[in-house]
């Protein structure tokens, strides 16, 4: 279900191709902002240094026909331009204005679904959003950015192994979170029954006297 | 136990690691119960979430074209191997550039101070100034609320026209702007312009200061460094924006100049005693500030011009309050922190070391 970039990136360094670029653009901007976002906390930021780096991989397409993975070569990138930036201001406090949920889920096909999901899910985020800093970036970037074990491993510098065992983990969660929610739900629809009945005798005693 | 190796199935299958042997135990599972089979298709359509566009996604890639066309088409080549006559070609280039770029600026300058003239005519612009010791209030056209500290001016127009309502500051005021969204209302200082629409905000930027500060208590401002018009930056309640101007960065990024975002100052964690508009309520605060810090505020505050005669001083640091204290009872209160000596005479005050030698 990934699309594969590879054609997309050697038209780029070979043809020099400006539409192909838009096109990887595109296909990537969102996942790479969310992945920023996550280690800087700030748009603004996450923009210009997601700039910099498609301005740098442009410029240096001719080199670029070495690379295998384009896709991994670009998250790799943004982790550590990330990680640079926070280290050089560890002295001041970015306080994150925006919401978790800044990037809101649609399901543009059933708008009804969506509604009955939204509540759902949004839990579901909650839950994801409690886990601790790793956990949750391996999940999302499993989740959001469709990567395997080894590619995150290879962002991330840890062992496929360790994005395993946390991915079991949020899963696990998640699980968790579920129950709790069609627990409650069900709960109300029993109290709605047990309403309902009591409403129906009631008025059958009416009709009794009527 | 099985419950939790459904758990990693579970994990397998929605990340699309599952192997072809697991996928038919899975999906056994799912067949012989209910609720597994619930759990499966709710995470799995969490799983197939798509995400709603980034709102500046066209935005930022028309920066990032316009970037690369600035560049050059032509990509940086792999083996740089320029022979020595087509350097001479580039420098002609960038000569003939250059010379442009100097016309281009000589031509604006030329144009603008015409408009500059015009401006002057059809807009009746206002001064207030306040001097040492002094803070004053004035209220502008629109009802927005100006307090100036002391040794500041600022620029207004006697009323506001057009699409903005702008102003222009030197020293440190704090502004209490009526809302007005159609109207954006404007700070220029000599650094940078901030742009609000209707907020509580402290600006400093004195000209012998080395940074310039936004505080801002209510709402939301925009702030853009006059340097580099296509940044902007978005400040948040309680935050202070620095900006620490050129000199000895080497900063390429931002052509000189680093800034930061900070939370505001909460003097002793009282949220009411905020450092950085502690001049309003007549109380000057300062924590872990150096000397020649301080005695730029000092010298504001009491009217009288430090000089250091020992070097060492400039980089003592203090944390205190002063409210009524005469000029001798504050001097006092710091040399109990770092001894020192000074002189008084006229309008200025010379500081000595202890044990410095003469």
């Amino acid at each position: 279900m990934k699309p594969d970039l590879s054609p997309l990136w050697t038209k780029i360094c070979i043809e020099d191709d400006v539409k192909a670029f838009e096109a990887l653009y595109y296909l990537l901007f969102n996942r790479l902002i969310k992945f920023c976002v996550y280690y800087v906390g700030k748009k603004e930021i996450a923009e210009e240094i997601i700039s910099d780096i498609l301005v740098r991989c442009w410029e240096n397409r001719k080199a670029g026909t070495v690379i295998l993975n384009l896709e991994t070569y670009l998250f790799t990138a943004v982790r550590n331009q990330s990680l640079k930036y926070i280290k050089k201001h560890a002295h001041v406090h970015l306080v994150e204005i925006e919401p978790s949920n800044e990037f809101q889920f649609m399901d543009h096909a059933d708008p009804e679904k969506e509604l009955e999901n939204k509540e759902l899910h949004h839990k579901l985020d909650q839950a994801i959003d409690k886990l601790p800093e790793q956990a949750r970036i391996i999940f999302k970037l499993i989740k959001e950015n469709g990567m395997k074990y080894k590619e995150v491993a290879e962002i991330l510098e840890i062992s496929p192994r360790t994005v395993q065992t946390q991915l079991f983990r949020a899963i696990d969660k998640l699980r968790i979170s579920l129950k709790a929610y069609h627990h409650i739900y069900t709960q109300d629809t029993k109290s709605n029954n047990t309403l309902n009945l009591i409403v129906l005798i009631f008025f059958l005693h009416i009709f009794q006297f009527l | 136990m099985t419950d939790q190796k459904f758990t990693e199935l579970l994990s397998e299958k929605l990340s699309g690691e599952i192997s072809a042997d697991d996928d038919q135990g899975f999906m056994a599972m799912l067949a012989e119960n209910e609720d597994y089979r619930r759990e499966y298709e709710s995470l799995n359509t969490y799983f197939q979430q798509e995400d709603r566009l980034y709102d500046n996604i066209d935005v930022i890639f028309q920066q990032i074209k316009e970037r690369i066309n600035v560049v050059g088409a032509k990509p940086k080549p792999f083996f740089s191997s320029k022979p020595a006559i087509q350097s001479f070609k580039q420098w002609y280039r960038i000569a003939a550039i250059f010379i442009f770029g100097l016309c281009t600026f000589f031509a604006y300058q030329f144009f603008k101070a015409n408009d500059g003239a015009d401006k002057n005519t059809t807009i009746a612009w206002k001064k207030t100034y306040t001097p040492g010791r002094q803070t004053s209030t004035i209220v502008l056209a629109d009802g927005s609320k100006v307090t100036l500290n002391a040794e500041s001016e600022i620029k207004y127009p006697t009323s506001f026209n057009g699409q903005t309502r702008e102003v222009y500051l030197s020293g440190e005021a704090f502004f209490d702007i009526t809302k007005d969204h159609q109207h954006p209302f404007i700070v220029h200082t000599k650094n940078i312009s901030i742009k609000v629409l209707g907020t509580a905000f402290d600006v400093k930027s004195y000209n012998d200061e080395h940074s310039t500060e936004t505080t801002l208590l209510r709402g939301k401002v925009e702030i853009t460094l006059n340097k580099r018009p296509a940044k902007h930056i978005l400040l948040s309640p309680a935050e202070k924006f620095t900006l620490i101007h050129a000199a000895q960065n080497s900063e390429e990024h931002l052509n000189g100049d680093i800034y930061s975002i900070k939370p505001m100052t909460y003097y002793k964690d009282d949220k009411n005693a905020i450092l950085e508009t502690s001049w309003m309520n007549n109380k000057l605060l300062f924590k872990n500030e150096t000397f020649s810090l301080l005695s730029l505020r000092l010298s504001r505050w009491y009217g009288i011009t430090f000089v250091f005669e020992s070097a060492q001083l400039k980089d003592a640091k203090f944390t205190g309050e002063f409210g009524k204290e005469s000029l001798p009872e504050a001097l006092k209160a710091l040399q109990s922190i770092t001894p020192f000596t000074y002189k008084i005479q006229g309008k200025s005050i010379y500081l000595y070391a202890v044990n410095s030698y003469r």
